[in-house]
Formats: structure tokens, C-alpha cells, sequence
């Protein structure tokens, strides 16, 4: 029980910080021109191909104490990064980045300038503009991210098996704890726990690809417009 | 467009040869070993004498013995099973995986308490400076394999039941797949130190600090080896297991920091 309500914290706080910090980078990949663009979009879907044990070999010399990441983490809060709760959102918030930043950027370029500059002319200040305009047009694309991100984050093994040193309440989240029951044998958890993941994952899936297919009329009449 | 196949089907070809004869396509037969995480820079040692005086060839794989049990109980296709402890071979044995009689001792394991830097360790050698240590130890400072499924972590929880610290000193732990991701937490710094078998502190130039454990805090750690019944080449698999009992063989193991049996 412990492990599923850590578990929803962290996929929670997870996709918090990666709405907060995908919105603005999707926002510029979506509009910039700069060249480096493919750079930075091929950067931001590497976790989609890369094993995780790459992403957890890296953060494991990350979090060591003498490292500089590690020890500016130590010196602004105090606390150790690895086998720690915040240490599993900061790898999580890098394993699950593309699955937030890629629906929300598809969503912002469906958003028709001529709107946005029409309300710019009437007066609306950028602020305004995202709240009033950009929000509710892309209401489904952050209702997918949100859920991608969420079920990617409650998915994760490998990152956590490398960096997480099993700890209950802290780090020992469903993935975890699941392949434990299997390794010692006691399948009837196992079933419990993997059929209760299964449903969840279905269950999420099956949402995204329903909002997927009714976008706001208003999104389809921009689609025209574009 | 069609000039270009034919040297792109000369190299696939050339490619796909150049992977049989890396398989060992035309070699005498391919044992296929399964090795617990402790044994495997050992067997790494052991394989080219063996290979030198025979005309098969070994491919290990290694991993915490619970892990490679459950593989095998569910088909793995693997000849030869040396684990890290006596029990999942006689579970094996019991449930008709192993050939009946093909189960003995090949190792007996040494558990230390190892880091990277001395003043990292206890104090002392006595059993009293190891009691302070563990209970005074700063929290997620010590690394240990997981109890259920790696021997050397179920040797780990005596030494700590030992001193009657398995739960006192719960905050202090953080628990590794196995010995080998112990190795690497301490490796990387994440860890102050950890409980690994003595024959990782010999594997590559690291430079290992650690303290043997008192006499009698653990039971023996007793390594066993078996031939598993689905195996298809047991002439192979047998001349194998013959040769880790063999002089040759036993002088690598005692040299790695185990004892015989």
C-alpha cells in the first residue's frame, strides 16, 4: 500500500514539474525558427530510445557525493540526492520529458497565429493571451500530456532499480516492489500489484486516445486555418 | 539505384558470417553457464584455462542467484548453475531441474564489509567496534543485497541479526539488487560501504578497503554448482564441473578469496 500512494507522489510531483518546465520549452520549440531546433527537439526525445540504465548509470555518478551537481543539490537544500525521494523525481522528470514536452508542442503549433495576434492588437498582454486563449485551445493537449506523463512516470523500473536503493516509503516505488514479489516467489502479490498496473496503464491509454479524437471545434476550425 | 545492392548483399553476408564465427559456429559444443554475481570475475579467470585444455567453449551469464533460480524453474536454457549458496540448487534438485547427483560444492564465500576509503570502516576489527559502527552508522550510508534473493544479502541480515541491529539500523541501509550493484554503490561514493563477497575486492585495479566479519556471525557460505536437466550437452556440462573440482580450477578459487569445501 505504501508503495502505490509513493508511487502516485511521485508520478504527482513528476508531472508538476514537467508541466511547469515543458510549457515555456514547448512553447519555443513550437514557435521558434532558430536553427538549433531539431538539436534540442532530438535532445528532449532521447529518452524515448535510450535504455534507462543509461539515464541511471549517469545519474548515479550525478548524485555522489564530490560531484558538483551533487554538491550544489547538498549545499541549496541540504539534503542527499541519491537513494532519495527527490533524487527519484529529478530522474523521473528526465525519463519522462518527451512524453510531456511532444503533445504539448503538437497542441501549441495547432494554435493559429492570426488568433494570437488578434488578441494581441486587442490589447491582451502575453499573460492574458496564454490564460484566455492558449489554455483552453489546448486544453486535450495537456490533459495528454499530464496522463503520458503521469503513467510514463509510474512505469519506470530500470532508473529506479539503478538509483533508488529499495527504500520503503521513500523509494521502493510499484515497479520495485512488484519485481521483488517476483524474485522471491510470492506470485499471488505479483498478480495483484501487475493486474492493478495493467488496468491503470489501459485505463490511461484509453483516455488520451479518446480525447485524442474529440479535439474543440475551435482546434479543428485553426487546423483549417492554418 | 540496382548497382548499389550487390556490395550492400556482399557485406550483409560477410556481416553475418563474421557473427557465426564469433558464436563459436564451428567449435566442439557451447556450455552455457549460469553464474551468481560473486563468481562471475572468477569464472571469467577460469573459462580460458578451461577452454585451453578443452575443445568447448563456456558463455556465462551472471546475475543474484534468486534471479537466475527463477530463470531456470521457468525453462532458461542454460547447462551449468553455480550459485552463490545450497539452497536454490537442492529447491532445483527437488522440483526434477537439475540432473539428480550433479549438485556439489565448488566455493565457500567470505563475506566482508568493504569501502572505497579506511576511514570509512569500522574503528577496529573486534566485534565490538563492528556493533558501534553498524548502529552509529549515518542514514543510507551502507549498502547490502537484497536479502530474499541474493545469498550474500540473506549473510548480510545474520551479521546484522548477529549484533540484534536488522531493524535498529534499518536507516542506515539501502538494499542493492546484488553484491555487484553493492560493489558499484560504493564504487560511485553513493554509499559509505557495503557487505560484498571478499572475492569482489580482487576484481580489476580498484583499490578496496575492508574488514573480514567475526567468526560465527554467519552460517558458512556454501557455493554449489549443478547440471541442469534440460541440458543437451552434458558431456560438456560434466567435463566442466569436473574441472572447477580440479587442482588447476581450485588454486583461482583460493586465490579469489574463497575457501574450498
Amino acid at each position: 500500500m505504501t508503495a502505490i500512494i509513493l508511487t502516485a507522489q511521485l508520478a504527482g510531483v513528476t508531472t508538476l514539474c514537467l508541466l511547469v518546465i515543458g510549457t515555456p520549452l514547448a512553447w519555443w520549440l513550437a514557435t521558434t525558427k532558430n536553427r538549433f531546433r531539431p538539436a534540442i527537439e532530438a535532445v528532449i526525445a532521447l529518452p524515448l530510445v535510450l535504455p534507462p540504465t543509461v539515464i541511471g548509470f549517469y545519474l548515479l555518478l550525478a548524485y555522489a557525493p564530490g560531484n558538483w551537481f551533487s554538491d550544489a543539490w547538498q549545499q541549496l537544500f541540504g539534503s542527499k540526492l541519491a537513494f532519495s525521494f527527490s533524487g527519484l523525481v529529478i530522474g523521473s522528470v528526465i525519463y519522462s520529458l518527451p512524453f510531456v514536452v511532444q503533445p504539448l508542442q503538437n497542441g501549441f503549433r495547432r494554435v493559429p497565429a492570426t488568433l494570437i495576434e488578434a488578441a494581441a492588437t486587442l490589447g491582451a498582454s502575453p499573460p492574458d493571451r496564454f490564460r484566455t486563449l492558449i489554455l483552453p485551445l489546448c486544453k486535450s493537449s495537456y490533459i495528454s500530456a499530464a496522463t503520458l506523463g503521469f503513467a510514463h512516470t509510474v512505469g519506470e523500473f530500470g532508473v529506479v532499480l539503478m538509483i533508488g536503493g529499495s527504500i520503503p516509503g521513500e523509494t521502493r516505488v510499484l515497479s520495485i516492489a512488484l519485481y521483488e514479489q517476483v524474485e522471491t516467489l510470492n506470485y499471488a502479490g505479483a498478480h495483484t500489484l501487475s493486474l492493478g498496473l495493467l488496468l491503470f496503464s489501459l485505463l490511461v491509454l484509453f483516455a488520451v486516445y479518446s480525447l485524442n479524437r474529440s479535439d474543440t471545434p475551435l482546434l479543428r476550425s485553426g487546423d483549417n486555418g492554418r | 539505384m540496382c548497382r548499389r545492392k550487390p556490395p550492400k548483399l556482399y557485406l550483409l553476408t560477410l556481416f553475418w558470417l563474421y557473427i557465426c564465427l564469433l558464436s563459436g559456429y564451428s567449435h566442439g559444443d557451447v556450455i552455457k553457464v549460469a553464474v551468481a554475481s560473486n563468481f562471475q570475475p572468477t569464472l571469467s579467470l577460469l573459462i580460458p584455462l578451461f577452454e585451453a585444455q578443452s575443445r568447448h567453449r563456456v558463455r556465462s551469464s551472471s546475475a543474484a542467484s534468486g534471479v537466475l533460480y527463477q530463470q531456470i524453474l521457468h525453462g532458461a536454457d542454460f547447462d551449468v548453475l553455480l550459485s552463490a549458496d545450497s539452497l536454490r540448487p537442492q529447491l532445483l534438485e527437488e522440483a526434477g531441474k537439475i540432473i539428480a547427483g550433479s549438485r556439489r560444492s565448488y566455493a565457500i564465500g567470505e563475506l566482508v564489509l568493504a569501502a572505497s576509503a579506511p576511514q570509512h570502516l569500522p574503528a577496529g576489527d573486534s566485534a565490538a567496534a563492528l556493533a558501534s559502527y553498524l548502529s552509529a552508522a549515518p542514514a543510507r550510508s551502507i549498502a547490502v543485497a537484497a536479502t530474499a534473493i541474493a545469498p550474500y544479502g540473506d549473510a548480510t541480515k545474520q551479521v546484522y541479526d548477529h549484533f540484534g541491529l536488522w531493524q535498529a539500523a534499518a536507516a542506515s541501509r539501502v538494499t542493492a539488487n546484488n553484491i555487484s550493484q553493492v560493489a558499484n554503490l560504493i564504487a560511485t561514493g553513493n554509499v559509505n560501504a557495503g557487505f560484498i563477497a571478499a572475492a569482489l575486492l580482487t576484481e580489476g585495479d580498484r583499490q578496496w578497503y575492508s574488514i573480514s566479519l567475526p567468526a560465527g556471525s554467519y552460517q558458512p557460505i556454501e557455493q554449489q554448482l549443478a547440471i541442469l536437466a534440460g541440458t543437451r550437452n552434458i558431456a560438456a556440462a560434466r567435463a566442466f564441473t569436473t574441472f572447477l573440482n580440479g587442482t588447476d580450477a581450485q588454486r583461482v578459487i583460493t586465490q579469489r578469496g574463497y575457501r574450498l569445501p
